[in-house]
């Protein structure tokens, strides 16, 4: 259930700062599209800058980079958005947690941000720590009545199961807005936007990339996703809502690798928030990117088709 | 299980904390309760994989089982331990730590190796750690140009950093050690032990690496913490 | 090859790997600057330096503040 008090205190600024994620913008980027416009229908003006980076958090936690590289590289990202005053928000489980925490770290280590903050200056920046860092789902839930203020396209009769992931909730054990056993805030928005939400066993499973996992031990990743991917068939939904892009690629790209190897036959449309309320709002058909998408095509026009284009 | 109590290091944990910075803390809470392992999504794969274990071994100083151990590698990294733990120990940040110090003993470079080119080829040439480049067939055929779906999304046609951009995290990188440190993992050189041969042994000698970390031997792991039984036997 | 870690570890103990680990983060989370450091920053600042004109003159803003920080090293204080 989550936690209301937490809700109410997340602002609600004219303008946020869009972090664009790098799954997004070249593997998916319906979700940069739609979480940008969403935003703007719901009175947030979107800013970006393409002086941002990578957050940095793959080659950090893959052991390429080592903690004291990449704090300069967060440092960096955020400054960017402190620049223009801005709060920042991202779209992936993975960015929310690796800016946060070391964010975090460095307001609570004086040496290790005035040793960051040498390297910024040298490019004419600065990191003050004063900026916050959203998840997109964290302000939809935040501004659920202006969504359902919004909604042109119901989702009606649309069953959507959810898969929440396991950076935010897990990662943001005190911080996440609701509770990583029993989380329900994308029921809600689901609920909002018309749909009909289908419960199924591996609800709270972790999606099985594993990080680098799926790179290095792709066996154990690929047994893991099966289990999840199995439980999401028993359910049947029309589309699995996610929120985070890496999540998505993962759970989308593998059911195709298992029906290539006759080891299935996966067809479940994966859908990321940021889609599924752009959906619910009218958005253009191209702004979804559905395109992009590997598995469930015929079944994600298929619910174009019941909802209306 | 092999372990040697008279070889544990039993005060490396209290005098690492002050060292890691924040990064690693309270282990020594650790109530052995076992709920991290409980609904670990690697542990349920393969049994072998044990964080409860493995916190055990850090704090009682067994520090060589962990280090040479193929299971530290296979954390999922879903901090789903940290959040069902009652002590509120970080471990997934345990798991980051570990994996740069079997790194410095010479483990696991196989396994970084297989990552560099995010690094080197992506991140730092772009500043965006995913290329739009599409190595399966099938998802090409499927999707067509990634480009055009951008464009009918109204985005612009390829996302670009600029250059400003690319130059400042190359230099954070260059000062940082960053580069280096990617460079010495490029240009690893892995032998298959398997399939030595006189010629292959010949290679098989120390490769140095910049004076900071010293002379390594990139070496095998060992399953340390049970026969392997989920997945193929090498993970 | 050896058959286990023990054996692969042969005489070392425990002890032995804990100080190269710790020697190892020292090393790594060390904000001190000595010369040896500082020197090796320099091919990277260069790079970005010739990179752009803007980038030249923001590195320039920055070099009295380096001052202090090449002397200290240096001196060796």
């Amino acid at each position: 259930m989550p936690r209301l008090d937490k809700v109410a205190q997340i602002p609600i600024p004219k303008s946020m700062f869009m972090f664009k994620s790098c799954v997004a913008s070249n593997k998916y980027p319906g979700i940069e599209a739609c979480s940008s416009d969403t935003m703007r229908i719901l009175g947030i003006e979107p800013v970006e800058s393409d002086e941002q980076t990578c957050c940095g958090g793959f080659v950090t936690f893959a052991n390429v980079a080592a903690p004291t590289a990449s704090m300069p590289a967060v440092a960096r990202n955020l400054s960017l958005a402190e620049e223009k005053g801005l709060d920042t928000c991202v779209v992936c489980n993975g960015c929310w947690t690796f800016l946060n925490e070391f964010g975090h770290f460095m307001n609570h280590n004086e040496e290790v941000k005035s040793s960051v903050n040498m390297m910024l200056n040298m490019m004419g920046k600065e990191y003050k720590g004063s900026g916050s860092v959203y998840h997109i789902a964290e302000m939809y839930y935040r501004l659920k009545e202006e969504i359902r203020e919004n909604v042109k396209r119901p989702l009606k009769g649309i069953k959507v199961a959810t898969h929440y992931g396991c950076h935010y909730l897990g990662g943001g054990k005190y911080t996440a807005i609701d509770d990583a056993q029993m989380p329900s805030y994308l029921e809600e928005i689901i609920e909002i936007s018309g749909g009909e939400v289908v419960p199924y066993t591996a609800n709270r499973e972790c999606c099985g990339t594993g990080f680098t996992q799926v790179i290095n031990g792709k066996d154990l990743s690929l047994e893991h996703t099966k289990v999840k991917l199995d439980s999401v068939k028993e359910a049947d939904p029309d589309i699995l809502v996610v929120q985070c892009p890496y999540c998505h690629s993962q759970l989308d790209r593998i059911q195709q690798q298992f029906n290539f190897r006759n080891d299935g036959d996966y067809q479940t449309p994966i859908l990321h928030i940021a889609q599924l309320v752009g959906m619910g709002m009218g958005l253009d058909v191209g702004k979804l990117g559905l395109a992009a998408h590997v598995s469930g095509r015929a079944r994600l026009e298929n619910v174009l088709d019941r909802i209306g284009r | 299980m092999l372990e040697q109590v008279k070889d544990w290091d039993d005060d490396f944990y209290e005098r690492w904390k002050p060292i890691a910075m924040g990064f690693v803390n309270e282990a020594e809470r650790c109530l052995q309760c076992g709920k991290c392992t409980g609904q670990c999504p690697a542990a349920a794969v393969t049994p072998g994989y044990n964080p409860r274990k493995l916190i055990r071994d850090l704090i009682d100083g067994n520090i060589k089982r962990i280090l040479s151990s193929v299971e530290l590698w296979q954390c999922f990294f879903c901090s789903g331990c940290y959040s069902t733990c009652p002590m509120d120990i970080n471990f997934p940040f345990f798991i980051f730590m570990l994996r740069l110090a079997a790194m410095n003993e010479g483990y696991g470079w196989e396994d970084v190796k297989q990552l560099e080119a995010y690094a080197e080829k992506d991140y730092l040439k772009d500043g965006i750690t995913v290329s739009s480049r599409e190595r399966n067939p099938f998802v090409v055929d499927t999707i067509g140009d990634i480009g055009k779906i951008r464009e009918a999304a109204g985005l612009p046609t390829k996302r670009i950093v600029s250059k400003r951009g690319v130059a400042e995290i190359n230099m954070i990188s260059d000062l940082s050690g960053m580069t280096s440190f990617m460079k010495k993992i490029g240009g690893v050189d892995l032998l298959d032990c398997t399939t030595c041969d006189d010629a292959q042994a010949k290679r098989c000698k120390t490769k140095p690496l910049p004076s900071k970390v010293g002379k390594i031997k990139t070496k095998t792991r060992f399953y340390n913490y049970g026969e392997p039984i989920g997945g193929k036997t090498n993970a | 090859m050896a058959d286990n870690y023990l054996e692969a570890y042969g005489k070392e103990t425990s002890q032995d790997a804990g100080g190269r680990t710790l020697k190892y983060f020292e090393d790594l989370f060390s904000m001190e600057m000595p010369l040896s450091r500082m020197m090796k920053m320099m091919p990277g600042m260069v790079k970005f330096m010739t990179s752009s004109k803007d980038t030249r003159e923001d590195l320039f803003k920055f070099m009295p503040q380096m001052t202090p920080m090449i002397k200290k090293a240096i001196s060796g204080k």
